[in-house]
């Protein structure tokens, strides 16, 4: 089955007011149902990137197609119904005085009948474990609970794709674990998963493909794997290697040329090389 | 990058030289001449004086973006003004042969009853003029804020004696403080509409009870994490000892050099002038300004 591009950008520039230039001949085809990760080091473009796939930035100059829809002329509450984003700050975002109408606001604003409201809010509360919290005020979640209801309000609008913006910055290990977990469901579901990070680690255990930024172009895109062998291209970014990845490199001077993306990977491969 | 960037930056120019005090003397120096004129033509110059201060600071068109909002605020003051502004009733002595002009009616000549609301020429011109003092103000006050550094401003604020009394240091640090934070909380403003748009909220549209119940959605959060940030603020300082009873120390120095005495005298001639001929000769005054009984 081939996919078709959800989303695509033509030559995509982008400078902020004041001339500081953010993104420069950014040229992509995202298609239905892959797991992009985009990496690269503060200040390279990501973020403006991943804001230009529904339409929070226009292109200065380029286009942006998403799902056959001009950002340039759309409404960002348009583009809303097809990309849901999720930010990296969940108080800038929460207003409401308890976690239902948190989530479910940005349904009542699409104006869906009250079934619908109530079947894909108490989803979305259910995929983020808050289930049990739908009356509570929003302030007196933690941390952690406020960044997993922005990520609801989010889900429960059932958008095809989805953009996370830093996903698991300042998450223990139990949170990053739960939030990545619930986005390789969503994939499995047939979404379309845009993921901004600086987590190494989970971009060689779960992205089909590996966008790297730097200086507002684009310096890599392949799947990950090809995207670890290049190890100049990631150092240039500043970006370091997954654990995996260096203990197998590690190894290379006693004969062992692969780069594992998983543990478990780099476990078998050993063992097959071993007992060779 | 804020929408309201009305953060100190560095540069070297005369301007930023300046004693702290000086270029409060200038802001004060806008205020009045904006005051004392009322005609278009002669606020039209205070303006571009301003801006060939803003220019001589060196200070980046980008800094003054956001105040494009005020093209609202003088549409607002010449249309209100327009519409109401015989209703003054008293305007001083105008010469008995003056006759209103109308510009045009609100309420179209083809359109069904109505009165037909004029729009006076006068009060439109009126109108403007009370816009353009506001275009002044707002233009010259970021200048103070842009050239000064925050610590010289403190420093400046610390130094005024009034006999024994001075500004107690609490009410300074919030007055500087306060400047401080516009920019972060626009940051932060702009960054909540980001979050609220990408669910679909959208700012605009012209039913007015949806546009307040939108307007609740940006205005939570940013207010709800000024409070917190406010609070961390407290916690910070207290970590640093705000308070202690000592006497406090600058590294910076601001000092009184000569061509803070030169400006400060042609400051104050000029704005001594502008009163004289706005008040006795009547210049840059429109013949028709309502008369306020105080």
């Amino acid at each position: 089955m081939k996919s078709e591009a959800i989303i695509t950008t033509r030559d995509l520039s982008y400078s902020y007011p004041g001339g500081v230039a953010a993104l420069s001949g950014v040229s992509l085809e995202i298609l239905s149902g892959e797991f992009i990760a985009i990496i690269g080091s503060n200040g390279s473009g990501k973020t403006t990137l991943a804001k230009h796939f529904n339409g929070l930035l226009k292109p200065s100059q380029g286009h942006v197609i998403v799902d056959g829809l001009d950002t340039r002329t759309t409404r960002v509450s348009e583009l809303s119904r097809i990309v849901g984003f999720v930010f990296q700050n969940p108080d800038h975002q929460i207003f409401g005085y308890s976690v239902w109408e948190e989530a479910s606001f940005g349904l009542k604003l699409q104006r869906v009948d009250e079934e619908s409201i109530e079947q894909q809010t108490t989803d979305a509360l259910r995929a983020v474990a808050l289930d049990g919290l739908r009356d509570r005020h929003p302030r007196a979640l933690s941390r952690g609970q406020r960044q997993r209801l922005a990520t609801a309000s989010i889900l429960a609008l059932e958008t095809p794709v989805l953009v996370l913006d830093e996903p698991t910055t300042g998450q223990d290990f139990i949170s990053r674990r739960q939030i990545m977990e619930l986005t390789v469901d969503l994939h499995a579901e047939g979404r379309t998963v845009i993921m901004v990070t600086h987590d190494m680690s989970l971009v060689a255990e779960y992205a089909s493909r590996v966008i790297v930024m730097q200086d507002g172009k684009v310096l890599g895109d392949s799947p990950p794997k090809e995207a670890f062998e290049r190890e100049e291209i990631l150092m240039s970014t500043g970006l370091e290697l997954p654990p995996v990845i260096r203990i197998a490199r590690g190894l290379r001077e006693y004969g062992f040329s692969d780069t594992p993306l998983t543990q478990a990977e780099l476990v078998e491969n050993l063992i097959t090389a071993i007992r060779r | 990058m804020p929408t309201i960037d009305i953060q100190y930056f560095k540069e070297d120019s005369f301007v930023h030289r300046l004693h702290p005090f000086t270029k409060v003397l200038f802001e004060i120096a806008v205020l009045v001449t904006a005051a004392a004129f009322n005609e278009p033509l002669f606020l039209a110059a205070v303006i571009l004086a301003i801006i060939g201060v803003a220019a001589l600071a060196r200070i980046p068109v980008r800094k003054f973006r956001y105040m494009w909002m005020l093209v609202y605020i003088v549409l607002f003051m010449v249309i209100t003004q327009g519409v109401w502004f015989t209703s003054f009733g008293d305007f001083g002595d105008i010469d008995v042969e003056f006759k209103w002009r109308t510009l045009f009616h609100l309420w179209p000549a083809w359109a069904p009853g109505g009165p037909r609301i004029p729009v006076i020429f006068e009060g439109a011109n009126y109108g403007f003029s009370l816009g353009l003092r506001v275009v002044a103000i707002s233009l010259a006050f970021p200048i103070l804020v842009l050239t000064t550094h925050p610590s010289d401003l403190t420093r400046f604020l610390s130094q005024i004696r009034i006999g024994s009394w001075r500004i107690p240091y609490n009410v300074i640090f919030v007055f500087t403080t306060a400047f401080r934070y516009i920019p972060t909380v626009s940051r932060e403003f702009d960054q909540t509409l980001d979050a609220q748009r990408a669910r679909g909220v959208h700012f605009g549209g012209f039913n007015p009870v949806r546009q307040i119940k939108v307007l609740t959605t940006l205005f939570v959060p940013v207010l709800t994490s000024s409070l917190l940030s406010a609070h961390d603020l407290t916690l910070a300082l207290e970590t640093r000892a705000f308070g202690a009873p000592t006497e406090r120390t600058f590294i910076h120095e601001v000092h009184w050099r000569k061509a803070d005495w030169l400006v400060t005298v042609f400051l104050i001639i000029v704005a001594v002038v502008c009163l004289i001929m706005a008040n006795s000769y009547g210049l840059g005054v429109l013949p028709y300004t309502p008369q306020r009984n105080i």
